[in-house]
């Protein structure tokens, strides 16, 4: 009667976190959109039609005058923008990660950590997916083709995990005040978009401005994917093991700021 | 085995700290049948959250190496939006259960025919209760916590509740929280009470329905 289970695997815990994070993701799916309507199509619908809106404002705005190296406007705004989305839903919805999901949290194999990875996936792989239809539409248009598919994938996955671990550190702060949390995240993203490349190729910028905006990690994001959209004719600057020491960074105090914090979450 | 080792708790409301537990030990063994006893306020509630992990302590540890219910007697271990089916899905791929089987299990446990596709919102009170404890019996935990979850519900259902727990008594664990002797006694082998933020533990269920009716 009085005998202890079996010990766990390390092999079957990672299963077992995988089952949870997968079974996540189809009920974020279900809660966030439900079945009427459009359904799980708004996932994709979102990004589009915001990448769509920024890059024909672009577009109109700039009338007839031509890109530096000539790059196609339209794509350059389109794919720009729907990237950074990616950073910008996933870091101002993190605040909300625990009061949003408490019920989830009442099922002990459910951790803050697997709920956080569960809703960067599949805002991941909605982006992912919204850039390559795009991207085969521009093709398809325009008879541009990518540079290298694969690069424009792995920028976005680079994406995901900047915004996972921002989005991480923001959750700890509410533990500590969460209206001013709240209050913070956006002006937050909104000030990111100057430092995110979004608008702009860091060749355009003088030198010593270079070396300042080259300080934060979204702009290498935003060069290595059009280096992968655009391939050579101009400049493409960024460091990769500079922004790998970001992601890196970003996700160990996140999770470290987490763990900290929880004994203080309210649920 | 579930085990608690100087496990304190604290709340800041306003600028004023109170401690609600202060240095809690406790092992529990698949099983025990223990019934925590305190008054309202002891931090009973607060202490079943830390069991079943919706809350961290401030301090101290917690380690879980069984399979732990979530508390029964909160609503909060289902979405309101999703219908009783949807919920008992996710709930069989979180806890690698067979999807079919586990549906068919739940809706026949539970009893609540064909609104099991509706939306666990539009459920009475009862209805809910019971879609919850029968996914707590299809789910087969480890360890029980049950937070005066009996009251809910008929009384036909709360007998079948206390029947099914009972049946599982020699492989799993129960922790039950309550301030009302008879729940303990109906169920529990021993008893342990909460009081002043510390645990005192009793083999024998007499002497601790002498001492709670002390404080």
């Amino acid at each position: 009667m009085r005998s202890l289970p079996e010990p766990v695997g390390f092999i079957s815990a990672l299963r077992a976190r995988n089952r949870v994070v997968a079974a996540l993701m189809l009920r974020e799916l279900h809660t966030r959109f439900g079945r009427e309507n459009l359904g799980y199509v708004w996932l994709f619908v979102e990004p589009a039609l915001l990448g769509l809106g920024v890059a024909a404002w672009q577009w109109a705005t700039r009338g007839d005058a031509s890109m530096p190296g000539d790059l196609n406007k339209f794509s350059f705004f389109l794919v720009g923008y729907i990237l950074f989305y990616l950073f910008r839903t996933l870091v101002s919805r993190s605040p909300h990660g625990v009061a949003a999901n408490f019920q989830l949290l009442y099922h002990s194999r459910v951790t803050i950590e697997a709920v956080m990875w569960a809703r960067s996936l599949l805002d991941g792989a909605a982006v992912l997916i919204c850039i390559g239809v795009f991207t085969l539409l521009i093709g398809v248009i325009y008879g541009e083709w990518p540079h290298d598919p694969l690069q424009m994938a792995f920028a976005t996955i680079l994406m995901m995990f900047v915004a996972h671990g921002t989005g991480l550190i923001f959750l700890a702060a509410t533990a500590i005040n969460p209206g001013l949390t709240d209050k913070l995240v956006h002006p937050f993203t909104y000030l990111s978009i100057p430092f995110s490349g979004m608008f702009f190729m860091v060749w355009w910028l003088p030198g010593p401005m270079q070396d300042f905006v080259l300080l934060f990690p979204l702009i290498h994001i935003m060069e290595f994917m059009r280096e992968g959209q655009f391939g050579y004719g101009v400049p493409f600057i960024y460091d990769l093991p500079y922004l790998i020491l970001w992601v890196v960074a970003l996700n160990f105090l996140g999770l470290c700021a987490l763990k900290a914090a929880k004994p203080h979450m309210e649920t | 085995m579930l085990q608690l080792e100087g496990v304190r708790k604290s709340f800041t409301k306003n600028g004023l700290t109170r401690e609600v537990l202060s240095g809690v030990d406790a092992t529990f063994l698949p099983g025990d049948a223990v019934g925590i006893l305190g008054r309202n306020g002891a931090g009973k509630s607060t202490l079943i959250r830390i069991l079943a992990g919706v809350e961290h302590p401030t301090s101290g540890r917690v380690r879980r190496e069984m399979s732990i219910s979530w508390p029964m007697g909160y609503d909060a271990a289902v979405h309101g939006t999703l219908s009783g089916a949807d919920n008992t899905r996710f709930l069989a791929r979180i806890y690698d259960r067979p999807i079919g089987w586990m549906e068919g299990f739940v809706q026949e446990f539970s009893e609540i025919g064909d609104e099991f596709r509706q939306p666990v919102k539009t459920y009475s009170a009862g209805m809910k209760a019971r879609l919850i404890f029968a996914l707590s019996m299809a789910v087969d935990f480890d360890c029980y916590l049950i937070d005066e979850v009996i009251a809910a519900g008929d009384a036909r259902f709360a007998e079948r509740c206390r029947q099914s727990l009972l049946a599982r008594r020699s492989r799993s664990a129960l922790i039950l929280v309550s301030h009302q002797m008879d729940t303990v006694r109906s169920l529990c082998s021993h008893a342990a009470i909460l009081n002043e933020g510390r645990l005192t533990f009793h083999e024998d269920l007499d002497q601790a329905f002498a001492e709670y009716q002390q404080l």
